[in-house]
């Protein structure tokens, strides 16, 4: 993607855009009045994500990781701060964002192309262009073959596959994966984040992952943030350069991993014996 | 309060699918084998009957004979009456089971729209629920007369009942995950409701439409027992009370055939709808 020429032809305003942070939080607080009890799942969080950075989260479960990811989507409001998308505060869902979550959602009602497809159903994509696209995502995520089949049929591992081909399939620019692959056997887990990485950064979509899986973070991201528990809030930050030009198996192999593992886990281990 | 689960479960149970699928195809392997048996028992059944009545173990009077029963059936639909009568109960009951399934499906589906509406009514449907239906039966005679059309409503008022709560239920157990899935794609309330929440009821209402074939042939079968001239009902009542036993028997067989065929259709049907399942 070459900036310079499309900020030369960019209005005033669209560069402005440009310049503001691709996802920006500032004091950002939620309340769900369960009940008697109101419970603070978030507090105070501020923290923004640059344009075409891999951001995890890292903290314990409890620290309003789902919260966190219905906020940015746009699914539910903060109860006070703000939430920014590109600089315009988020009212609504966000046709630029897309997530994936650990369950994959599909619908089982529907085959592999038609829950492709259904995020293009929903936009009021044509036909022949929702079929086309599905079937190249199908491919790339390599379960072409399987686009007639229902997801019964499908191991979790292909399940998570099509939720990826379903959520690239309405091109968004921000990507909010919540553990989306945890629920996955070691093996396919790692094979699954070499490729979404790949796939990802390919298409430089910004992406904030929210995991409680160190080795995860640290071999995906160039920045982590420490989060804390309930209420969940940031206490830390780094930059990493592991994943400059690793994929995440070399990441995973570099001397400075070992280093950043440790760094974090006792930043984690601090707030969870506290 | 029935549950969503309750209904499929009921519906799963009443379903018997597993043996009419088996019918038509090989009478060899496993499922063959179940199969010979049960025609095997039923005949062995019959014929013991048969025998126990030749015998003068038993009185045909009081009991019935199967081939009494088979001649009689067998005259009927010759001559035409059987099916007169079966054409009256049917045409009763699948027009009521269809209105009446219709009708609460609609009203169940809708008020997944409306919290408000949805609470304003849950009273009634408990209520409704918990009530035997049939009690209204001689109500309805009244108000409808004697013919065919009080034995519709009957069925109308059984299948709504059920087919309302059936739906809603269904359309209330879609996973919010799943519609957050749909909003989060930039989908409105109609696109929850076409994509996430009629597929999700989908199950359910078929459930009901099955529970639906049982309950309203009761209903038109009790009102043709109260007031009728015609019909698989009233032919069990005056059979039976001319002491013409194998020829209510006939007539039982009859409606048994009936519900049968339609248990049939129905697994046909949710084997198309609901094939993902």
């Amino acid at each position: 993607m070459s900036l310079d020429i499309d900020e030369a032809r960019q209005t005033p305003a669209a560069r402005a855009e440009l310049a503001a942070p691709c996802i920006e939080l500032r004091h950002v607080r939620k309340v769900f009045d369960g009940g008697e009890r109101p419970v603070l799942a978030v507090e105070d969080l501020t923290f923004t994500v640059e344009r075409g950075q891999f951001v995890s989260i890292i903290g314990p479960s409890g620290c309003g990781k789902s919260t966190l990811l219905k906020l940015i989507s746009g699914l539910d409001r903060p109860s006070a701060g703000q939430v920014l998308i590109e600089g315009h505060e988020v009212r609504g869902p966000q046709t630029k964002v897309g997530f994936m979550l650990q369950k994959d959602l599909l619908l089982p009602w529907r085959t592999v192309i038609e829950n492709v497809m259904v995020g293009l159903e929903v936009r009021g994509a044509p036909r022949e262009e929702r079929r086309e696209k599905a079937m190249n995502l199908i491919r790339m995520v390599g379960l072409d073959g399987f686009e007639a089949a229902y997801p019964k049929h499908l191991s979790g591992g292909m399940r998570q596959r099509v939720a990826l081909a379903r959520t690239l399939a309405v091109e968004p620019e921000i990507l909010l994966l919540d553990e989306p692959l945890s629920a996955l056997d070691y093996q396919t887990k790692l094979n699954m984040e070499e490729e979404l990485v790949r796939i990802l950064r390919e298409r430089d979509i910004t992406v904030l992952l929210i995991t409680h899986d160190i080795a995860e973070a640290v071999s995906v991201s160039d920045r982590v943030l420490v989060c804390s528990g309930r209420p969940g809030r940031i206490k830390a930050e780094h930059a990493l350069s592991l994943t400059k030009s690793h994929s995440p198996e070399e990441a995973r192999d570099n001397p400075d991993f070992a280093a950043a593992f440790k760094m974090l886990w006792e930043e984690l281990k601090s707030d969870v014996d506290s | 309060m029935l549950t969503a689960d309750t209904f499929v479960r009921a519906g799963r149970l009443a379903a018997g699918s597993g043996t009419w699928g088996a019918v038509g195809r090989t009478l060899t392997g496993p499922r063959g084998r179940v199969v010979t048996m049960q025609i095997a028992l039923l005949g062995a059944f019959v014929a013991l009957w048969e025998g126990a009545v030749a015998a003068g173990f038993i009185e045909t009077f009081v009991y019935g004979r199967p081939s009494e029963m088979f001649a009689f059936v067998g005259g009927g639909l010759v001559d035409g009456s059987l099916w007169r009568h079966a054409g009256v109960t049917l045409m009763a009951q699948v027009l009521g089971l269809l209105v009446g399934t219709v009708v609460g499906t609609v009203i169940g589906l809708a008020l997944w729209w409306s919290p408000f509406w949805s609470r304003v009514f849950e009273p009634y449907a408990v209520i409704l629920n918990a009530t035997p239906k049939i009690v209204i039966a001689p109500l309805l005679i009244m108000w409808f007369g004697l013919g065919i059309e009080s034995k519709v409503m009957i069925a109308v008022l059984i299948s709504f009942v059920v087919a309302w709560l059936g739906a809603f239920e269904g359309a209330r157990s879609a996973d919010p995950d799943q519609q957050d899935l749909i909003r989060a794609f930039g989908g409105n309330k109609w696109a929850l409701f076409a994509k996430v929440v009629t597929p999700s009821a989908m199950p359910h209402i078929l459930a009901t439409l099955r529970m639906n074939v049982g309950l309203s042939l009761i209903g038109v079968i009790t009102g043709e027992f109260l007031s009728s001239t015609a019909g698989l009902g009233y032919l069990v009542d005056s059979t039976a009370k001319a002491y013409k036993m194998s020829h209510t028997l006939g007539a039982i067989l009859a409606i048994a055939v009936i519900a049968a065929m339609q248990l049939w259709a129905i697994s046909r049907l949710e084997r198309k709808l609901t094939s993902w399942l």
